[in-house]
């Protein structure tokens, strides 16, 4: 899966380095204005330590990039958004639709666990979660791509609609409300690339 | 956006090397990061030490009070960002020679997720550290929920009198019961007058009209109990203290450590001001005031606006309180 998953973290990175003024501006309506830029730091390590490492097994190379992502964002959104690359790692090519099945059930526990958060607080998770059950109620067939950018992009807007009960944006006056979430924004941004790339 | 900085990505390296080489006689990098500032001279081992991750941005804390009778350690995030727990673990093994460490974290978000990953990783390698979760703000969480508040100016009592004990040789276990006491004695509400500018993005981090105050804003713009015309100090004042009252009982007698903490840009000229006002309040009631620390410690970049924060305290605690510390940006 070595080359599918470098297409997805080049191309996450290209995406994400477009997007970073426009996610840095969502986060200045609900946070202190840096996710972009955070996001962006974050995912010139991961490209440049995977490109580093193309021969390594991919489980290993995915948690130590997973760490440098830590380590290079900081705060609560390096912390949570590192998750997912950590657990992606275990990809099973013979048997996809479970493996990833896997990734998403792993990474939303830790996301829960470490972050505090369950579905509907306006986070992350509230993208991950739409796409599991998808994954999960299509697990026979050959998952369509197009099906999981509209629930990407169904689930991102719905955020729209979700007070903040996490993070900086659970204290202002009111709570992100009518704003999309930035974290779910890239995160929308990320796993779009990632469907795009492996399926 | 008018900063005098080199690079926005090098903001926090060029500051903290400026701050090593201005401190050498005191501070120093540890020899794993140049996020991690270590006393020059360590306590000795049969200490318990203390430490703080914090984001940067919020200058001279906490890296300032690293020193002998304060912290041993403050690992250093980005601008308003906190250190991976990784990163906070590298500070708690610096210091693991020592008689058991305590973990300082100011109830944030971000602070809490990668702390508590820092105690997991120093468990996981039998390093004995704790972590001590503080908060103080009253605006963001009612009465009831003290546990749900983020940390505001009033954590500086808990590391003061923390730092002052952990030099008399008590264990761990003790420090952890007084570092408790004093968080349930402390109660501080911050206002905020104008907003500073994120170095990062080069935009104000809030708005606020320019005859508008708002108060219980956290030290990121964060809201509180919203927004009024400005007034003078004596009935911003008495608004302020009326809440304060409202969440804490004291009674004729008590002895308060009162701190009234500058934003960034509130002038010397007007914290003075307020805390005449905050002295007089409590001179109503009878409510003695006992070495108030007055400055900007805990900054938003340029921020103006101011937070009171009274710790009703034992004589231990004033004792500590009043002890001497080394660190480079504390003074009483």
């Amino acid at each position: 899966m070595h080359s599918q998953y470098k297409n997805w973290i080049v191309n996450s990175y290209d995406r994400i380095k477009s997007n970073s003024v426009e996610l840095d501006k969502l986060d200045q309506l609900v946070g202190d204005g840096d996710h972009g830029s955070t996001i962006l730091k974050g995912m010139t390590v991961v490209k440049q330590s995977f490109l580093d490492n193309l021969n390594s097994p991919l489980d290993d190379t995915m948690v130590a990039i997973s760490k440098q992502m830590r380590i290079e964002m900081g705060g609560a959104s390096g912390i949570l958004m590192s998750i997912f690359f950590n657990e992606s790692g275990k990809i099973d090519k013979l048997n996809l639709t479970q493996s990833i099945i896997e990734i998403f059930e792993k990474s939303i526990e830790k996301i829960m666990k470490r972050g505090k958060v369950k579905a509907g607080d306006k986070s992350i998770l509230d993208i991950y979660i739409p796409v599991l059950e998808f994954l999960r109620k299509n697990s026979d067939l050959k998952i369509e791509k197009n099906k999981i950018n509209e629930i990407l992009s169904l689930s991102l807007s719905k955020t729209k609609d979700m007070k903040a009960q996490v993070g900086r944006a659970k204290f202002l006056e009111e709570k992100g409300l009518g704003f999309i979430d930035p974290g779910a924004k890239s995160t929308e941004i990320i796993l779009r690339e990632y469907f795009e790339a492996i399926l | 956006m008018k900063k005098i900085i080199n690079n926005k990505d090098n903001i926090v390296d060029d500051m903290l090397s400026g701050y090593i080489k201005a401190n050498s006689d005191r501070v120093k990098f540890s020899s794993v990061s140049k996020r991690i500032i270590l006393r020059k001279q360590p306590k000795n081992t049969n200490k318990t030490a203390i430490l703080i991750g914090n984001g940067s941005g919020h200058e001279p804390i906490a890296m300032g009070w690293v020193g002998e009778g304060l912290l041993d350690a403050n690992v250093v995030g980005d601008i308003f960002a906190a250190p991976s727990g990784d990163l906070i673990f590298e500070g708690i093994e610096a210091l693991k020679e020592n008689s058991g460490t305590i973990l300082l974290i100011s109830n944030h978000a971000g602070d809490v997720m990668n702390g508590e990953m820092a105690i997991e990783l120093a468990k996981e390698d039998n390093i004995d550290a704790d972590l001590l979760l503080m908060y103080d703000d009253i605006a963001s969480a009612p009465k009831g929920d003290e546990d749900q508040r983020r940390g505001g100016a009033g954590t500086t009592f808990i590391y003061k009198i923390l730092g002052a004990l952990s030099e008399t040789g008590e264990n761990k276990e003790t420090l952890l019961s007084l570092g408790k006491s004093v968080r349930d004695q402390t109660r501080t509400l911050s206002i905020a007058v104008a907003s500073g500018v994120s170095p990062i993005s080069g935009e104000k981090i809030f708005q606020l009209d320019d005859d508008e105050v708002f108060i219980g804003m956290g030290v990121h713009g964060e809201s509180g109990y919203g927004r009024q015309k400005i007034s003078s100090s004596k009935k911003i004042i008495k608004f302020m203290m009326d809440k304060i009252f409202d969440d804490f009982k004291y009674k004729s007698g008590d002895v308060v450590i009162p701190f009234i903490n500058g934003s960034g840009a509130t002038t010397l000229m007007e914290l003075l001001i307020v805390y005449n006002d905050v002295d007089d309040y409590l001179a109503k009631y009878k409510i003695k005031c006992f070495k108030p620390l007055i400055n900007e410690y805990i900054t938003t970049q340029e921020s103006a606006g101011f937070s009171i924060s009274l710790l009703n305290s034992t004589e231990q605690m004033r004792k500590l309180w009043i002890s001497q510390s080394s660190a480079p940006y504390f003074h009483l």
